[in-house]
């Protein structure tokens, strides 16, 4: 077992004055790999928040063939090793990624309480709750989940208390003449509170913020300057939280339980600070992101009254964004800081500008909906896939301590708002605003999970991917809310 | 009164109100809250505290911006002079830390620090571990500073807006708050902000308890330009316009243009609220007067331009209001006509009914002009009841495109095959119940007769004022009153002080828990 050594009373030190530094004890991946442990499961659960499908053209991400070796439509030339339309070619993970087609979320009537799992006939801001936790919605339209969502089921089996949980968002606001667009409209995790009812987790949007939480106490042994910038900044957290602490007891029952939640996040930070992370093998901190990329305007609207799309309108270099929020994923699972994560690409409707995505000049929810052409569409839908792709294929070449690849030991899960098909809600066919004909993706290896197939799913819950997910990182849970379901050619 | 007394819960500043509360205590105008805190949701307002959570992301957050403020002010040696009370003798000057630790302290957490927490930031909780003892590692004086704001800009009592009180006999969920908190309450509703120096000094002094005081201190604050930035702020999320669909020199013309409107009838001339709709000139510059299709001010810089007989009168002629509900890559006469009645009117429309989609264009194919494909919507029955009380008062305003432009014919839509442009635009427009208009002008004059306004504003700024969208029953009840003491023409300032110079504002009601 690794020595233990507070490094609170190393950080003070070093604060103080220059002092002989020991060797530290590095915690996480030096830990796992120097005590001999099993490498861990990760997983990743991630939330498109748009539609696979296009009014009156179908789905995008639904191969012909079924089984191994299946087709690639253009949405998923990602996954091949093909030139991509938008730029860069593709991340060659064919192999290490299942398509499930044929999901279908099923749906109640107007005001009545919907089925197991499901979902009242209102589309958007509706599913996610159903897609995360398995449990059915509201009469009414439900932007939340009801239940815990996966990720956070999956950290109570994979993690523990020294983990981070990752919630990130890429798309920072809402867009379309819209400011925020906070609350659950930008959330995807939600979990137990511990007292038998459900909280919401904030997403992060910022990549600054992302790197910093995770690499800002990366700090080499012998770098006095920087554990001295630690060890004030640990100073300054320990007055904050005696503050915080003598404030609790004096506020109101209902402000004190908000305080309380906000001092427990300060003692978390507190605890983080004093970990050293090991800087070894493939856990190497990322290059500083710097400044987020800025956040832009809503849509552009010509003289002539039609929508104008520029580069710089209901755009925040999501690219960018996506980017940098999936590559400390990866390295956050390779130092062993986090297990578990969970990324909301883009608020429901998804109005970031997909001009300078793939050059489709439109909001990606008006391409859903006619705008331009089935391409441009489509490599919208292929523009969230390059992401999953690309995650992936990190996985997959970074190596664990016994010369396997991350990628056997993770499931990384990508699912979309809506599929294509009939949409309750108005009472149409061939719709975007459809539950029926949903897509998810499942890449890696954890658990005997047997990637590279196409798999038609035949109306299964879209969560009953999920849990076949969760069962494979050793969730070993039996339900994912009201969905016992699973896919079991997921594991060939 | 005391079953007028609303709820109120703890209150994260919002990013606007984080950097703002930043620019007012350090004399620092870089900080950009917007791109770390969580995002505030609009409800219409950016300040809903039921919607915010205390998070991972948020803690971090605040940490993240406090250093950055710090470290701006570390390698600002001019501003951090301005800001020190003294001049430190030397990196380990106590008192001199500890004068700024006491006075800037009273800035940041909005009252007078007590002795305990000072000599906690100076020396740490071991007692040799604080401010002080960072400053004397460093060699520097500054650092000292440094650490203090760093602390003191994580600190919940910098972060919230925590209200405490003292409980109130006989009433276990009423609690009088003292003159610091209510320095604060007040500043943050008028300024948006953190209360000023003289306000904190009549704090201290035991001059801000009673509604009287309170009254009075507002009657200052409204002097001060921060009150017009508020107002306007009010306004635009009110109205839907803090975001424009547009960018670039219009879209800053646009909102300067109803700023001025503001600023005139409710600082400078102090006139009735609702002169704001009745208004019968507009600021403008030549570029927008000439996108208005209104006569040029005749000056290199924006003037006052008659109306004269355009059909525009008021707030709802100009282009920041007329840019609310655009879809389909025009003007939305059921948008425009939702966002009058919901948010201008603060009236309830139902959802719409089964079986309809609200995102597809209503009636293509069906005929060429809007007005005829959308008379659909009326056709139908299980749809004519809504949006006859919708569309309609949209219509109205159909003359005025999305970006506030005169027109007389429909513009080309690029994705039919049809030339739209061959329709005409008569403008006609019916507030349901109440009369026909055509026009800003008479849609405002048939809204302010029947009052719609001056009561909506009112539900508005309670919701502004007490930080929640959700009105319960003593928000009703507090309501009522405000509509019959304010029955008729009110000024806007008047409106304003009678909702803090009153009992209702120096008490809070407790949250009720589960």
């Amino acid at each position: 077992m690794a020595i233990q050594l507070k490094r609170r009373a190393l950080l003070k030190a070093a604060g103080q004055a220059a002092v002989a530094l020991p060797i530290l004890e590095l915690t996480h991946a030096g830990r796992v790999q120097a005590g001999g442990g099993e490498i861990p499961n990760r997983y990743v659960y991630i939330y498109c928040g748009m539609s696979a499908g296009r009014d009156g053209a179908g789905t995008m991400l639904v191969p012909d063939q079924v089984g191994a070796g299946y087709d690639l439509p253009r949405s998923l030339w990602p996954l091949g090793d093909m030139a991509l339309p938008y730029g860069g070619t593709g991340f060659g993970v064919q192999d290490h990624v299942s398509v499930v087609s044929g999901l279908t979320i099923p749906w109640g009537g107007f005001g009545e309480t919907p089925p197991a799992g499901g979902k009242s006939p209102e589309f958007h801001y509706n599913t996610v709750g159903p897609l995360v936790s398995g449990v059915r919605g509201e009469s009414t339209r439900t932007g939340y989940a009801r239940g815990p969502s996966s990720d956070q089921i999956v950290a109570q089996h994979i993690a523990d208390r020294s983990h981070r949980h990752l919630v990130y968002r890429v798309q920072p606001v809402r867009y379309v003449g819209s400011n925020g667009g906070g609350g659950d409209a930008g959330r995807v995790s939600w979990r137990d509170n511990g007292g038998g009812g459900l909280e919401a987790v904030e997403s992060n949007a910022s990549p600054r913020l992302a790197f910093e939480s995770l690499f800002s106490t990366f700090v080499p042994p012998d770098d006095t300057a920087a554990l001295a910038a630690l060890g004030r900044r640990r100073r300054v957290l320990d007055m904050l939280r005696a503050k915080t602490e003598s404030l609790v007891p004096r506020l109101g029952a209902a402000d004190r339980a908000r305080m309380e939640q906000h001092f427990e996040e300060i003692q978390a930070l507190e605890a983080r600070v004093d970990e050293i992370t090991d800087v070894s093998g493939a856990c190497m901190p990322p290059r500083d992101p710097g400044e987020d990329p800025s956040i832009g305007d809503a849509h552009g609207t010509g003289m002539d009254g039609n929508h104008e799309y520029t580069e710089s309108a209901a755009y925040s270099d999501e690219e960018r964004r996506a980017e940098i929020l999936f590559d400390l994923i990866h390295m956050a699972f390779a130092c062993d800081q986090a297990r578990v994560a969970a990324v909301r690409m883009s608020f429901d409707q998804c109005f970031i500008n997909a001009l300078p995505l793939v050059g489709a000049a439109s909001d990606v929810h008006e391409l859903s909906h006619g705008a331009t052409t089935v391409d441009g569409f489509a490599d919208a839908c292929g523009w969230h896939v390059k992401h999953f792709a690309r995650l992936i294929q990190k996985l997959r070449d970074t190596p664990e301590f016994d010369g396997s690849s991350m990628l056997d030991h993770t499931a990384v899960v990508l699912v979309f708002e809506g599929g294509y098909g009939y949409d309750p809600e108005g009472d149409s066919n061939n719709r975007t605003h459809s539950t029926e004909n949903m897509v998810a993706m499942v890449g890696g290896r954890a658990g005997g999970l047997a990637p590279g197939q196409h798999i038609n799913a035949n109306g299964a819950h879209p969560a009953a991917v999920a849990l076949s997910a969760m069962q494979a990182v050793g969730a070993n849970e039996a339900m994912l809310g009201e969905i016992g379901d699973t896919i079991p050619e997921l594991f060939g | 009164m005391a079953d007028e007394i609303p709820i109120a819960g703890l209150r994260r500043l919002t990013a606007v109100e984080y950097d703002a509360t930043i620019r007012d205590i350090l004399e620092d105008q870089e900080s950009n809250a917007g791109l770390l805190l969580p995002v505030d949701p609009r409800t219409p307002f950016d300040n809903d505290y039921t919607d915010q959570l205390p998070s991972e992301a948020l803690v971090e957050a605040a940490e993240l911006l406090a250093t950055d403020a710090a470290d701006r002010l570390l390698a600002d040696s001019a501003r951090m002079t301005s800001l020190l009370p003294c001049t430190p003798a030397s990196a380990t000057d106590e008192d001199c830390l500890q004068m700024f630790a006491e006075q800037w302290g009273r800035r940041a957490l909005r009252r007078t620090p007590t002795a305990e927490e000072v000599q906690l930031w100076l020396h740490g909780e071991n007692g040799n571990d604080g401010a002080f003892e960072i400053a004397g590692e460093q060699d520097d004086f500054a650092w000292g500073v440094h650490t203090i704001v760093r602390l003191l800009l994580q600190d919940p009592e910098f972060l919230y807006r925590v209200e405490i009180g003292t409980p109130v006999d006989g009433d276990p969920t009423l609690y009088r708050l003292d003159d610091f908190e209510l320095a604060t309450r007040l500043s943050y509703f008028l300024w948006g902000s953190a209360p000023a120096d003289w306000m904190l000094d009549r704090a201290e002094a035991g001059q801000l308890s009673t509604p009287e005081d309170v009254r009075d201190v507002a009657v200052e604050m409204l002097d001060d330009p921060r009150a017009l930035d508020r107002i306007d702020r009010f306004h635009s999320m009110w109205f839907g316009y803090e975001s424009m669909p547009f960018g670039g020199q219009l879209m800053v013309d646009m909102k300067q243009e109803t700023k001025s409107l503001i600023e005139r009838v409710v600082f400078s001339d102090d006139r009735p609220w609702q002169d704001l709709f009745r208004s019968t000139d507009t600021y403008l510059t030549s570029e927008l007067a000439e996108h208005y299709g209104l006569p040029a001010p005749g000056t290199t810089a924006a003037d006052w331009v008659s109306y004269g007989d355009s059909g525009r009168q008021g707030l709802l002629s100009h282009g920041t209001f007329l840019s609310v509900g655009g879809k389909f890559g025009d003007t939305s006469p059921v948008q425009r006509g939702l966002a009058i009645r919901t948010r201008v009117f603060c009236q309830t429309i139902p959802p719409p009914p089964p079986g309809v989609d609200a995102d597809e264009e209503p009636g293509v194919g069906e005929a060429i002009c809007k007005e005829d494909r959308y008379a659909a919507h009326r056709d139908d029955a299980g749809c004519a009841g809504c949006h006859a009380q919708i569309d309609p008062v949209g219509f109205g305003l159909e003359s005025y495109g999305p970006l506030g432009q005169f027109r007389s014919f429909e513009p080309d839509d690029p994705d039919t095959a049809e030339d739209e442009t061959q329709c005409a635009i008569s403008g006609d427009g019916e507030l349901d119940g109440v009369g026909a208009f055509n026009g800003p002008a008479e849609l405002s004059n048939l809204a302010l007769g029947e009052r719609y306004l001056d009561t909506c504003v009112q539900e508005q700024l309670v919701r502004f004022m007490n930080g929640r969208f959700e009105l319960d029953e003593i928000d009703a009840l507090y309501l009522e009153r405000l509509s019959e003491q304010f029955d008729g023409d009110f000024t806007f300032q008047n409106l304003l002080l009678e909702m803090v110079g009153s009992e209702t504002f120096v008490y809070r009601r407790e949250e009720a828990t589960e």
